[in-house]
């Protein structure tokens, strides 16, 4: 009988199991993880691996080069670089996963109300996205962290809304791709309210692409973060963050090149790693790769 | 016989809109004036060509598409004059299994959870589902163990029978199949007609079967509708359609069946052309563009579907005329004694018995 053939098999694998088996067989996926792990590490127990106060200035060691005391250097104020870099990481991080965390609260119910509802719902939403989309991301950022007043609270506030368009977009073209299956209309013809068909049938299906996209946004947070620093408008001084260190730096960049060099190599890796994991997981939780 | 489902006059057509405001510019007639019965332990086959309106008509028997017009009655109730809430609690009553089990299961819920929600939705079972889920899975043929599966892990068939295990769950009374078994491989689908058709007499269920194989529908069906462009062209018994077929549309169906006998002559009816587009369908009777037999009055009446005495009902003005001069499909008489065919089908009967 029909059910001979499956007593052989093994253990009943769920989809997100066998995804991240798939994710474990990447390298470079799994090289970006291990990098976003260390600097998440890095960034929690800042306290403890920072050599220095990263504050702590000292004018009989102002613009120093890599040493063994200073393994980074020190800024214009005496400060040790590597502390500082240690302690921008948690403004990095926490601009990038706060604020893609804000532009995913916002965006997977718009996107899936406009899905899912159609119509004017619908309409309304797409021309206000699109409106949003034509103006480019770091713009529409600075121009909302500007008028919110320059706080890295504000920023990631400005980062998460200007992140969301896409984040809404991309919901509500899945949504339209999901909802249309027949399991869809199963769920309905079993007699599912609406809310109940969106939430536990067509939100689980469009999650994958919306995993992806939240790894490659929390890249492009952490260069607007950055951005909105160098500018002034992010993390405040004397507080450390990779942005407002690389605009002290821009001034000094013959005399100190160390202090431009490490932030910018910092930034440089972590966008790099958020990449290499959105990439991966992509690839990962593709369903055409079974 | 007092009817469970009382479809008339079903209309469904889909707008088509064009240019900056979208206004209406036409519409397809997907469905255009259908009407039947169906009763208790009844299965009522609607066969046709893809876009004929047969899946669309089932979808509105169901309220999954609300329809143009028309009335819709079950068990004596207005269905289309419910509301969402009574319409929700209605769906009990009326379930669909659909053609592609590779689409029609939530690729993230496992079986226990697809079977499962419709007893919870349905307030079933309370207190022992999981074994409720446990008697439904081995009713069609699965073991309980299968519970806690994901459907990629099972075959199409198998797939099948999953659908049809969350269709059951609820107990309902009418089942629409959509194609239930023409995704299977052929001996897969003997499989599944066969527990379909144990389902029906185990519960009585009446069922809609959507489907465009006729060798299927000969097994399965009590009646037979045949529908051409959005209507029925003719309904019958399934044995006076089989042995009489009235419309000429339905008389080219027929002869289209492959018979295993390679040695029977027979006349093939083929028809030339496409059928016509529904969103600009011709005068008078649909099929005229393609009917061999097609005469001026037939572009200028749209022929009723008219039911004689013995419920055989056909719509076409000149079916009296049209009686074929012999058989469609050789009857079982007409079949010489084939030896060798006989040899070998015997054989493959022992090695089946064998296995």
């Amino acid at each position: 009988m029909a059910t001979l053939a499956l007593d052989a098999m093994p253990k009943e694998v769920s989809p997100r199991r066998r995804a991240l088996r798939r994710l474990g067989r990447r390298p470079a996926a799994m090289l970006g993880l291990a990098f976003v792990v260390f600097f998440v590490l890095i960034a929690i127990f800042a306290p403890w691996v920072a050599p220095y106060d990263p504050l702590a200035t000292s004018w009989s060691a102002v613009r120093k080069a890599p040493s063994w005391a200073h393994w980074f250097g020190t800024d214009e104020l005496g400060r040790d670089v590597l502390a500082r870099v240690i302690w921008g990481t948690r403004a990095s991080l926490l601009a990038g996963v706060v604020s893609v965390s804000i532009s995913i609260a916002l965006g997977v119910p718009i996107g899936l109300i406009a899905g899912y509802t159609g119509g004017w719902t619908d309409a309304l939403i797409s021309r206000v996205t699109d409106a949003m989309l034509a103006t480019p991301f770091l713009i529409l950022a600075i121009a909302l962290a500007a008028f919110l007043g320059p706080s890295l609270t504000n920023a990631m506030i400005a980062i998460g809304i200007s992140a969301t368009p896409i984040l809404i977009r991309l919901t509500r073209a899945q949504v339209l791709a999901v909802k249309v299956e027949d399991y869809v209309e199963a769920a309905r013809a079993l007699g599912n309210p609406h809310l109940r068909i969106a939430v536990r049938h067509i939100l689980p299906n469009v999650i994958p692409p919306l995993i992806v996209q939240s790894t490659l946004a929390i890249a492009a947070a952490v260069i607007a973060e950055a951005s909105l620093s160098f500018l002034g408008l992010g993390q405040q001084p004397p507080a450390p963050s990779w942005g407002s260190m690389l605009n002290t730096a821009k001034n000094y960049v013959e005399q100190a090149p160390w202090m431009a060099v490490w932030p910018g190599l910092s930034i440089f890796l972590l966008v790099l790693s958020f990449n290499l994991l959105g990439d991966g997981l992509r690839d990962a939780l593709d369903p055409r790769h079974v | 016989m007092s009817a469970l489902l009382r479809v008339e006059g079903l209309v469904k057509h889909f707008p088509i809109r064009k240019g900056m405001f979208a206004r209406a510019t036409g519409a397809v007639r997907a469905v255009d004036g259908v009407s039947f019965d169906l009763g208790v332990g009844e299965t009522l086959a609607l066969v046709g060509e893809s876009g004929c309106g047969k899946s669309t008509t089932g979808r509105l028997v169901l309220r999954l598409i609300e329809p143009t017009a028309g009335k819709i009655e079950f068990d004596g109730d207005d269905l289309l004059a419910l509301d969402d809430a009574q319409m929700r609690r209605r769906r009990r009553a009326m379930q669909v299994i659909f053609q592609d089990p590779f689409a029609s299961l939530n690729p993230r819920m496992t079986v226990a959870q697809a079977i499962g929600e419709p007893l919870a939705l349905h307030g079933l079972a309370e207190g022992h589902r999981a074994q409720r889920v446990g008697e439904i899975l081995t009713l069609v043929g699965l073991a309980p163990e299968h519970a806690r599966r994901y459907p990629h892990e099972f075959s199409g068939g198998q797939r099948q029978r999953i659908g049809i295990a969350r269709a059951l769950a609820v107990e309902p009374r009418i089942v629409v199949c959509d194609e239930p078994v023409s995704a299977l491989d052929v001996s897969i689908q003997a499989q599944v007609v066969n527990l379909l058709r144990d389902l029906q007499k185990r519960f009585g269920l009446s069922y809609i079967f959507i489907a465009h194989d006729l060798a299927v529908v000969k097994f399965i069906a009590t009646r037979i509708a045949v529908m051409y462009l959005g209507r029925i062209v003719e309904q019958a018994d399934k044995h006076a359609l089989f042995d009489e077929p009235r419309h000429p549309y339905t008389q080219a169906l027929l002869s289209s069946i492959p018979i295993p006998q390679p040695t029977v002559k027979r006349r093939r009816i083929v028809l030339e052309g496409d059928v016509p587009s529904p969103a600009n369908p011709p005068s008078g009777c649909g099929f005229r563009t393609r009917c061999p037999h097609a005469r001026p009055r037939c572009a200028e009446e749209t022929p009723p579907l008219q039911t004689d005495a013995d419920g055989h009902a056909v719509a076409c003005h000149f079916w009296r005329e049209l009686v074929p001069r012999e058989p469609i499909l050789p009857g079982t008489a007409a079949i010489a004694r084939n030896p060798r065919l006989e040899a070998l089908q015997a054989a493959f009967r022992h090695t089946d018995a064998g296995a």
